[in-house]
């Protein structure tokens, strides 16, 4: 009953003509982000950060979760008209969306991607309306050792789902919790790593790291590839977009299924709307009678995991809004944003800001009402941003990043700052560091260092607090088991290979 | 691509070794309570422990592709590269909006850019946008060079 309450007292914020527009804003922004390749959310976010700070905070999160869910609408558009995934969560779209559109069936693959994705945005709406206060409500019992223990669970699953290397992840993330100790130390005001920079006393800005490492090294690795933007896509009628009886019927339970998957993966720290997107397919193809015909145009091979990922993206916001710890890279960068506006999302926020949380849930409905239109009866205007030319957006975006991040300081600091990450995201990605850890750490180190001080402060040094206190342990315990089990495998395929093979076989070169 | 990786990796590890040698200068632990140099020590550990473990899976790892696709592909990466570079250091001189002009009219053509009219449009009308949005709206104040803006 106080749930439907929170809920009703947010649709009289949500409903408020300035958070419909912000909300409008969103998702549109979010839909070209999707549909264009070479910037994903994260980036879009980061690089609007800046136009949002004269804001309000609630304005402001409405926007960016819009922003979010609508990535995950508009990827679908690349992914079925050109074989090309607009973001990372629809990579798995490409495999029966595209041969839909092959065969003639472009329009009931985008209007399945487009209802289910609607479908499943209301079920995990409803779902984090019911969970998010629960979690809240424990997490209100946490201390400095089980904060502590949660933010290195949390680095431990982006390490073990977010990365292919798990080894380049805890590179990743060491890097990001270096930069996060840059500056002077709150406890004793000595300056750490500030190489003589007198901005760097403040700390590492959060947004020009951000915007660097997503916006400007996203752009500079998406020119590698000189056809990727320019193809020329279908036109498509309003009336192609709907499914027939048949479609219905085979993607009723796919995307069901995806949306109670997606969200489940989707609040898990690191594991991301990608992730759900792949383990939806795959659920599909094992649950599905006729598994051949994924890969060959299989409506439930779109339904699925478009639903999963649009499901993932509300997911996601679950560990944000409830214990402050971002789910993956995009809500990272909402919570670098908030921390500016001066708001710590988390249980105590959750409680004595209801009003807050309860206008964005309810600005979710909103917000997903729009994109079924926006995906309907708008989507020429979206195919048509398909068109745009790569070296046109590249120089757009490199454009806002510049006025964006030197409007932070009205410094030509952050702008050198933004480019030297620009740099050492385009390495990162070429050489397969994942980015996520490396922002969730930025955005988390100090408060992890805190929480690690102030847990020694209350044992007077003594580890042991951090196990024996029963959920700390817990948390710990699935932590190392995140790193450990993923490396199992490889373990044991070494320990039988070399009961095998006595000679350690000499590395290739 | 399996130099450029231990390249990185090696890189890696040399800036660990910084941050161990920068984090020795700090008290570690004061009273029994960490120092200001107990969480740098802890993060070059981490920092060199992933820098050693990659280093290792590159070791067995397959041959991979080249770092960049081609001659091209180096040549649009640079160029943009240089651009930006180039555009930092003349909003000081030529103020943001001029450059920004520029900046949008060199990087769509040497990048490939295709339609004069739309793209001068683009160039123009994007920093202008900008120009009302952030100054005007946001009262944010931008550098201005000798044309006033």
């Amino acid at each position: 009953m106080e749930t439907l309450q929170h809920l009703l007292g947010g649709f009289q914020i949500a409903l408020l003509p300035v958070n419909l527009l912000f909300a409008f804003a969103g998702v549109v922004i979010g839909q070209l982000i999707g549909v264009l390749p070479g910037i994903g959310p994260p980036a879009g976010v980061a690089i609007l950060l800046p136009a949002t700070f004269k804001l309000n905070p609630t304005s402001a999160m409405i926007m960016f979760a819009g922003i979010y869910y609508g990535a995950m609408y508009g990827g679908t558009i690349t992914s079925v008209l050109i074989n090309i995934p607009g973001e990372a969560a629809s990579v798995m779209t490409t495999l029966d969306g595209h041969q839909m559109a092959r065969q003639g069936r472009a329009g009931p693959a985008l209007g399945i991607a487009a209802f289910g994705s609607f479908i499943a945005g209301t079920i995990a709406t409803v779902i984090l309306m019911f969970f998010a206060p629960w979690l809240a409500g424990v997490a209100l019992s946490f201390g400095p050792p089980e904060y502590a223990a949660l933010m290195v669970l949390a680095f431990a699953l982006v390490i073990g789902l977010t990365a292919a290397s798990p080894a380049r992840g805890l590179a990743s993330l060491a890097a990001g919790l270096f930069l996060a100790v840059v500056g002077v130390d709150v406890m004793t005001g000595l300056p750490r790593f500030t190489f003589g920079q007198l901005p760097l006393l403040d700390g590492m800005d959060f947004v020009p790291v951000a915007m660097g490492i997503f916006g400007i090294g996203e752009v500079l690795v998406s020119l590698e590839d000189e056809s990727a933007g320019d193809a020329g896509a279908a036109r498509l009628r309003l009336a192609d977009l709907f499914p027939n009886r048949q479609d219905w019927a085979l993607s009723r339970v796919p995307i069901l299924r995806g949306s109670l998957l997606g969200f489940l993966i989707g609040a898990l720290p690191g594991a991301g709307a990608t992730t759900a997107s792949m383990v939806s397919y795959a659920a599909e193809r094992r649950f599905s009678r006729h598994p051949e015909r994924f890969g060959h145009g299989a409506i439930e091979g779109v339904a699925g995991p478009e639903s999963a990922n649009n499901a993932a993206a509300v997911g996601a916001l679950v560990p944000l809004l409830t214990l402050g710890i971002p789910g993956s890279a995009t809500t990272a960068v909402m919570l670098g944003g908030l921390l500016i506006f001066g708001l710590r999302p988390g249980p105590l926020l959750y409680q004595q800001h209801p009003d807050y949380e309860g206008g964005l849930i309810a600005s979710m409905y909103i917000g997903n009402a729009m994109l079924v239109v926006l995906n309907t009866v708008f989507i020429p205007v979206f195919v048509a941003a398909v068109r745009v030319q790569k070296a046109v957006l590249a120089a757009l975006i490199v454009t806002f990043s510049i006025v964006g991040v030197y409007s932070l300081e009205n410094s030509m600091f952050s702008v050198w700052l933004m480019l030297l990450f620009g740099g050492i995201g385009f390495f990162m990605k070429k050489l397969q560091y994942p980015p996520a850890p490396l922002v969730l750490a930025l955005v988390l180190g100090q408060t992890l260092e805190m929480a690690v001080r102030q847990s020694l402060k209350m044992s007077h040094g003594d580890l042991g607090i951090f196990i024996s206190r029963p959920l700390s342990a817990a948390l710990l315990t699935v932590a190392l088991a995140m790193v450990v089990l993923p490396a199992l495998p490889a373990l044991r395929r070494r320990v039988a290979g070399g009961r095998k093979v006595p000679e350690i076989p000499a590395p290739q070169r | 691509m399996r130099t450029a990786d231990r390249l990185a990796t090696l890189a890696l590890l040399a800036f660990a070794a910084y941050v161990y040698a920068g984090a020795r200068r700090m008290p570690y632990a004061e009273g029994g309570i960490p120092g200001p140099g107990f969480a740098p020590t802890w993060i070059s550990v981490l920092m060199a422990a992933g820098a050693l473990l990659t280093l290792m899976a590159t070791r067995t790892s397959a041959p991979a592709d080249c770092f960049l696709a081609g001659r091209a592909a180096a040549v649009r990466i640079l160029s943009l590269g240089a651009a930006m570079v180039a555009a930092a250091l003349l909003i000081p001189l030529l103020g943001m909006v001029t450059t920004l002009v520029l900046f949008i009219l060199a990087t769509v053509t040497v990048l490939g850019g295709r339609g004069w009219a739309r793209i001068t449009a683009a160039a123009v009308l994007v920093p202008l946008a900008l120009l009302a949005v952030f100054q005007v709206w946001l009262k944010v104040p931008f550098p201005k060079g000798p044309l006033g803006f």
